[in-house]
């Protein structure tokens, strides 16, 4: 418990705000004071109640049901499944399409969306070098991406595959 | 996957042989025929090397990249391989010629090819929260490659015509770069977009969210990461961006309840989110 305490008091980097959406308890499940599985129960949430989720941490998720206060339940035990209904793309994939050059030397126009990637784009794609060479230029060291990882604290551990002794 | 395989190889090869031996009885039967083929039944039984591994993942990438180029943000570009690299290093193939890339499309999905190329759209990145995030999606593509899970299903789609091509394809030994425009086959080229339209084994997509978690876990990240966006997936649900993806890979919540039972043990692994560079680097971030 007193590690899951310092893991909260961790703080910003822990704890994640999710955009406002509604999810659904798969299951009958207990809302919880605390995000841990011996904190106080507060109710008990029939399945197929819709939840606002607030935000998540870890394996557990913040919700308000309808009738209670707000707590925490089981990640798994939510399905976010209707709720797509939000409003997403500013303008940031045109202004990429705008300093696209075409390097397959076709003209694509793209409209305000970005380029989609479906079967018929696939299927119709020449193998593009150029953009696989620039891909090659940006590539890491084992050094700078261990550079990265120390400088977010990130510390690696020893966790076996399912199924692995 | 690869070992029925083998074993459907050498009973045809033993078929084969046998005929051999009746041949004489049977006029038409062209016997330098049959000897190539058991020449190339034999070859088959052998494993796909890994300069030829990298090489036919240099090819897939760079068809993928002809569906939708890089990203232009370079800074975006060499966070996303710093990210993927050091996930890499967890693994049990870390000196692979490991190369990420964004991919400047508003389509929801990440790609793998063999050897270790890894696309991520724009449009599936800025839906993710946390670097945590992006480490399960990239995880989840490590193991592909780990398991050579492409190679095996492009054996499946292509057969013998796929690996007498990969037996003539001229590779230099060191593997990966140097090597643009390489031709490989029309052929070949065919059977990667096969693969690339028509998914994977779904048992090896739930056996790469196994692997995901784990990688994730180790490197320090939150495990619960790959979870998350696959719940930010399930609200995708019917939207035209996510349609391959859909097509290609089990539903989320058929892919969340099979984690389901998994995901107890890591409850106790502390893991790091790691959100504010992330909302820094990625711009847009966070927009489901």
């Amino acid at each position: 418990m007193k590690l899951l305490t310092a893991g909260i008091a961790f703080g910003l980097t822990f704890s994640l705000s999710v955009a406002a959406q509604d999810a659904t308890t798969l299951k009958d499940v207990e809302l919880k004071q605390e995000p841990f599985t011996d904190a106080a129960t507060m109710a008990t949430l029939p399945k197929q109640t819709t939840v606002e989720v607030i935000k998540r941490q870890g394996g557990w998720t913040q919700v308000k049901p309808p009738a209670a206060n707000q707590g925490w339940v089981r990640m798994l035990s939510l399905r976010f499944g209707s709720g797509g209904a939000r409003q997403s793309d500013s303008g940031v994939g045109s202004l990429l399409n705008v300093a696209r050059t075409g390097s397959s030397g076709t003209t694509v126009i793209t409209g305000v969306k970005g380029l989609d990637i479906t079967s018929s784009t696939l299927q119709n794609a020449s193998p593009n070098n150029d953009e696989l060479k620039r891909m090659h230029k940006y590539g890491a060291s084992k050094e700078e991406a261990l550079k990265l990882a120390s400088s977010a604290s990130l510390q690696s551990q020893s966790v076996p595959y399912a199924g692995d002794k | 996957m690869r070992r029925p395989n083998k074993e459907i190889l050498s009973i045809t090869l033993g078929v084969l042989l046998s005929a051999q031996v009746w041949a004489f009885d049977i006029p038409n039967l062209d016997f330098n025929k049959i000897m190539s083929a058991s020449k190339n039944l034999v070859e088959a039984t052998k494993d796909v090397s890994e300069p030829q591994e990298i090489a036919i993942g240099e090819g897939m990438a760079a068809v993928v990249l002809g569906a939708a180029p890089l990203a232009k943000n370079e800074v975006l570009q060499r966070y996303v391989n710093r990210v993927g690299r050091y996930l890499t290093l967890q693994t049990e193939r870390p000196d692979l010629p490991w190369y990420f890339g964004v991919l400047d499309s508003e389509s929801v999905n990440a790609f793998a090819t063999p050897g270790g190329h890894i696309l991520v759209t724009y449009g599936l990145l800025k839906k993710m929260n946390n670097e945590a995030e992006l480490a399960g999606v990239l995880s989840h593509e490590i193991a592909h490659v780990l398991k050579k899970h492409h190679l095996a299903a492009m054996k499946k789609a292509g057969g013998m015509t796929f690996l007498t091509d990969v037996a003539s394809m001229a590779v230099d030994q060191t593997g990966g770069g140097g090597s643009y425009g390489r031709a490989l086959s029309q052929n070949m080229i065919s059977g990667m977009k096969e693969v690339l339209v028509r998914g994977l084994d779904k048992n090896d997509e739930y056996e790469a969210d196994r692997m995901g978690v784990v990688i994730a876990t180790r490197a320090g990240y939150d495990p619960y990461g790959l979870p998350a966006v696959l719940q930010t997936l399930e609200g995708l649900s019917g939207r035209s961006e996510a349609t391959l993806l859909f097509s290609t890979h089990p539903a989320p919540e058929s892919r969340l309840s099979a984690m389901d039972g998994q995901m107890g043990k890591f409850e106790h692994y502390q893991g790091q989110s790691v959100s504010e560079r992330f909302r820094k680097l990625v711009p847009n971030g966070g927009k489901n």
